[in-house]
């Protein structure tokens, strides 16, 4: 199991290097709900500390992925009302006029604000990470891409990952920053 | 009133707080009917949580046209001035389309429904 610290008592210092992961991402980069009970401003707040300390931040590109199935869908459904019921409807739907150039702004624009703070961590993957990806994949509860948030981590020597997502705290040997109150119980 | 983010926040203006702090500024500026110049030379980074609270809530109380005119950004590079953009096309829609807000709520729920 992971150790799950609240990420509003983390004490930051400059030698710290952090993860993003694609959950703290968006809250941060994207302009959704401003008036939302959803919002997670514990998140911005500890990313402005460690900025502040000097602390390293980093995202990956597969998040950069990530961002933007959620965008789509959230464009999807601010368009008709409801979520996509199949993928057809959301093919059909990135084939309309304007949709697609649309989604990418908006993508473009919250990728340069995130690397306007924090690096870019070098996404590779070698030819024999399956038998890892496929042993995170039994051994946690993690979601089949983000084995390679991890495996990405765990290459560049960064230790913690800022996420909501309850997941990670089944991967060992990390170290989650959060204010999800599931995992700090 | 023309406010400086350098110095009031530093270079980097990245939180939800520090982004709030500024909005209630802005918002007694509006109230006053002043015109509120936010001046972003010297940032090096602003991002859409500490937009939200400055300017995007503002729709939420003020006519969007009064926001639009009185609430003025200078100094900004090209990709500050799309966030501020952004932010400001995204709130106006959210505060007036009871549909798109429950579409924005819903999908952020479902990112952090864990």
């Amino acid at each position: 199991m992971a150790q799950c610290v609240d990420i509003r008592r983390e004490r930051v210092s400059a030698s710290d290097r952090f993860l993003l992961d694609t959950n703290v991402a968006l809250d941060v980069g994207s302009p959704l709900g401003p008036a939302s009970p959803q919002r997670r401003p514990d998140y911005s707040a500890f990313i402005a500390r460690a900025v502040s300390a000097g602390a390293r931040l980093y995202v990956s590109m597969l998040s950069l992925c990530e961002m933007a199935h959620v965008l789509e869908r959230e464009a999807y459904r601010a368009h008709h009302g409801q979520p996509p019921a199949s993928q057809d409807e959301l093919k059909r739907f990135r084939r309309e006029s304007g949709v697609r150039e649309a989604a990418t702004a908006r993508l473009s624009n919250a990728w340069q604000q995130l690397t306007s703070f924090a690096e870019v961590l070098e996404a590779s993957v070698r030819p024999d990470d399956g038998t890892e990806i496929i042993t995170l994949l039994r051994e946690t509860h993690l979601d089949g891409y983000d084995p390679l948030l991890v495996l990405a981590a765990r290459r560049a020597g960064i230790a913690s990952v800022v996420t909501h997502d309850s997941d990670f705290a089944s991967v060992r040997d990390i170290i989650v920053l959060t204010a999800n109150r599931k995992m700090l119980l | 009133m023309t406010i400086s983010l350098r110095e009031q926040f530093g270079e980097f203006a990245l939180s939800a707080d520090q982004g709030r702090c500024l909005g209630e500024q802005v918002r007694e500026a509006l109230q006053g009917g002043e015109v509120s110049v936010l001046d972003f030379a010297g940032i090096r980074s602003v991002i859409s949580a500490f937009l939200n609270p400055a300017i995007g809530e503002l729709y939420g109380t003020f006519p969007a046209d009064v926001v639009d005119d009185r609430v003025r950004v200078i100094n900004a590079s090209p990709v500050q001035e799309q966030s501020v953009e952004l932010v400001r096309s995204n709130a106006r829609r959210y505060y007036h389309d009871p549909e798109f807000r429950r579409a924005q709520d819903a999908a952020l729920e479902e990112l952090f429904s864990d």
